[in-house]
């Protein structure tokens, strides 16, 4: 587990170094996208240089996805992308198949720095679905986001020698904040995990997890937005899920409730 | 430094945090090394008299309302459902006429664990836990009083436990089958999955029989180990790289450790001490690879013929029965096995015996005494009614949870389940479960 972390640890540090030199690059180097942005607000045509960078119109028009965002009521984005969790074999009971999961988030503006949010996630196996709101607001060249989330978690396999279902509800609160470099936005989230009570199905029998507990774990993803001329936007992030077993692996039922880390690649985009 | 400096600075710190909070347990031990040292051990036949359902008075915070009370050679185990907890004790005759009963506690999923310390104080049982003599017609039931502690402090808060009934019959009825030995690798239980230690943990925290994962070497050695990659997670050794099966057993050896310093043991040294150190009655060899199985089948099958020669001997107090069983996961390894018996007739062996995970009605076509079904498809009772009209067992894995421990037992009367949680498996099969039929009935 310790080389895991280590390995997330350097892949983080190196992308950030990576992010640090795209913000030291020389203005002229950088795209000017302004003229297929949204226009900003009129309140923020007054502010700093920073309030005319890709990213502060994108953050002030259709929003970002991660990046703390305040647009207008009726603002909307969405996107479609995929994660992958490296979770090691030991803890998969030796199983090497690992499965990219589709995701798919919105985001509603509501104005005065509310929104709206929607995130799906599936590869049929497990799918999570989650609705919330959040708030979005800025303290010179940062952004800070606070959002609640609640949802389902489903996981359904009936092949392979599997006729099993795992219910429960899902609760993530969720910090963000976010710094503009200008055409990139860079986010780091911080989200608590919150799931129960669980239900799972085998055949016919109905039960209960007894080692569940309501905080299955944490994550810290730091995900890097980069604008575009067509306003759309890419978006790619890594980071550490620490969880318990039953969360990233529902279909096992492991029961031991310690946590356990691992690095999550996420991709996409954002129209 | 500026924001943009800052803002780099503080992210990068985050990035190093360490965030996982994964604490190794120590497993508490009397620092004197106990009142035992300073005793005689009770007998091996005098433990049983320790066997039975017992419940609880003081202690219930730790070890619940009842717990199931069973012995192995020098231990006394206390099993509870609360947590899956368990108690691995000893016994032994104190200078002062009373009988001490101490050893540590655990919860194997959790962080808790603590010191017991109970005694014997009725000098009519004291008399004949540390006799020779036969035991009376009128013997008292035991009754143990004491302390337990938490952490590694003394054992101070009372607890007692009192008998109250007989165990159901489950020594060579009903299988409580450790998974790939006594804890998952994500408990705190101090041994490694398919470690010898292991195996002998399993067995002194309620389980009869083990289920073992086989892997072959480069040179055609059967080991335990689960995994075709030798992950981190579970071995040490900055040469111990790679798949097993690239490894000779001489480089495995050489090169790799188990999560807690141990051998990834070979079949041939598990299976002997399984049989000469423990009483375990039955080992679930796992085939994982096809190419596992002969070399297994030719092990299982030498052990057959000298069990059988151990038996048929004239001294009863050698008897011992155990049952080694090739478990078949998959038409590839059942082909390897056809491929198996051929080989091992023009040898002049005999065959062993087979378990098939996943059809029951090859179970009865091939001859196997036992179905191994995943427990993720449901109870399927009538497939369980099926192959024991035919002569074979049933023993699902892996059920670790105890509402479907209880749903399993009471419908479908297993012979045996395959479990991490051998403590809570035992105290359900006491309270809730039924001895399974004999073998062979169409009950």
């Amino acid at each position: 587990m310790r080389g895991t972390r280590r390995f997330v640890s350097t892949l983080l540090a190196c992308l950030v170094t990576s992010v640090a030199a795209a913000a030291q690059a020389e203005p002229a180097a950088a795209l000017d996208y302004s003229v297929t942005t949204a226009a900003p607000r009129a309140a923020d045509t007054t502010t700093s240089v920073e309030a005319t960078t890709p990213v502060r119109r994108q953050a002030t028009g259709k929003g970002f996805i991660f990046y703390p965002s305040q647009t207008e009521l009726g603002a909307f984005r969405f996107a479609i992308g995929a994660f992958y969790d490296a979770i090691d074999p030991a803890v998969m009971y030796g199983f090497n198949v690992r499965v990219p999961q589709l995701t798919l988030d919105a985001r509603y503006g509501l104005g005065d720095g509310w929104a709206v949010k929607g995130h799906f996630n599936s590869f049929f196996v497990t799918t999570e679905f989650l609705l919330g709101a959040g708030y979005a607001g800025r303290i010179g060249d940062w952004t800070l986001g606070a959002d609640m989330s609640v949802g389902i978690y489903i996981g359904q396999l009936a092949e392979f020698g599997f006729d099993a279902t795992m219910l429960s509800p899902e609760y993530r609160p969720e910090l963000t904040l976010g710094y503009d470099f200008g055409s990139l936005a860079l986010s780091l989230r911080a989200s608590l995990l919150l799931m129960g009570p669980e239900r799972v199905r085998v055949g016919d029998v109905w039960g209960g997890l007894d080692n569940s507990n309501a905080f299955v774990g944490h994550s810290e993803m730091l995900y890097v937005e980069n604008t575009t001329s067509s306003n759309g936007v890419w978006y790619f992030g890594l980071g550490a899920m620490t969880t318990r077993a039953y969360y990233a692996l529902w279909l096992l039922f492991p029961d031991s409730p310690g946590l356990f880390t691992y690095p999550r690649i996420v991709a996409g985009y954002e129209f | 430094m500026n924001s943009k400096s800052f803002a780099w600075v503080f992210v990068a710190s985050l990035s190093l945090v360490d965030c996982e909070s994964a604490a190794e347990v120590t497993i508490p031990a009397f620092p004197d090394g106990g009142l035992v040292r300073t005793g005689t051990p009770v007998a091996r036949d005098r433990l049983m008299r320790f066997e039975g359902m017992f419940g609880v008075g003081n202690g219930q915070r730790i070890f619940g309302e009842t717990v199931a009370v069973r012995t192995s050679p020098g231990t006394v185990s206390v099993l509870t459902d609360k947590n899956a907890g368990f108690a691995v004790l000893e016994s032994a005759c104190l200078p002062d006429g009373r009988v001490v009963v101490e050893g540590y506690w655990q919860y194997p999923t959790r962080t808790e664990a603590g010191l017991v310390r109970v005694f014997v104080e009725d000098t009519a049982l004291v008399a004949y836990l540390c006799g020779t003599e036969e035991a009376p017609p009128t013997l008292p039931a035991v009754t143990l009083k004491g302390h337990y502690g938490e952490g590694n402090e003394f054992p101070r808060n009372p607890l007692d436990f009192t008998f109250s009934r007989e165990l159901k019959p489950w020594r060579g009825r009903f299988f409580t089958v450790a998974h790939h030995g006594a804890c998952e690798n994500t408990d705190h239980c101090g041994t490694a999955p398919n470690s010898l230690e292991s195996i002998r943990l399993a067995e002194r925290i309620g389980s009869n029989a083990a289920e073992l994962d086989v892997r072959i070497t480069r040179d055609d050695i059967p080991v335990l180990f689960h995994d075709p990659g030798l992950s981190r997670t579970l071995v040490r050794g900055v040469f111990c790289n790679g798949q097993l099966a690239e490894l000779s057993l001489a480089e495995l050896t050489a090169a790799c450790e188990l999560r807690y310093g141990e051998l990834i043991p070979t079949v041939e040294e598990t299976l002997d001490m399984m049989v000469n150190e423990t009483e375990m009655e039955g080992v679930y060899l796992d085939m994982k690879v096809p190419g596992a199985v002969l070399p297994t089948a030719r092990l299982a099958s030498r052990l057959m013929t000298s069990l059988r020669e151990r038996n048929e001997n004239d001294d009863p107090t050698d008897d011992r029965q155990f049952g080694a069983l090739i478990a078949i996961t998959t038409e590839e390894v059942l082909e390897a096995w056809h491929d198996a018996k051929k080989k091992l007739a023009e040898e002049g062996l005999e065959i062993p015996r087979c378990l098939l995970e996943y059809d029951p009605d090859l179970v009865i076509s091939e001859g196997c005494v036992a179905w191994g079904p995943t427990w993720t498809a449901g109870p399927q009772v009538e497939n369980v009614k099926k192959v024991r009209a035919a002569g074979a067992g049933t023993i699902y894995w892996t059920i670790n949870q105890s509402d479907f421990i209880d749903a399993f037992l009471t419908q479908a009367h297993p012979d045996g389940i395959i479990t991490a949680r051998a403590a809570l498996v035992f105290h359900h099969y006491q309270t809730l479960g039924t001895p399974p039929p004999i073998r062979g009935s169409a009950e």
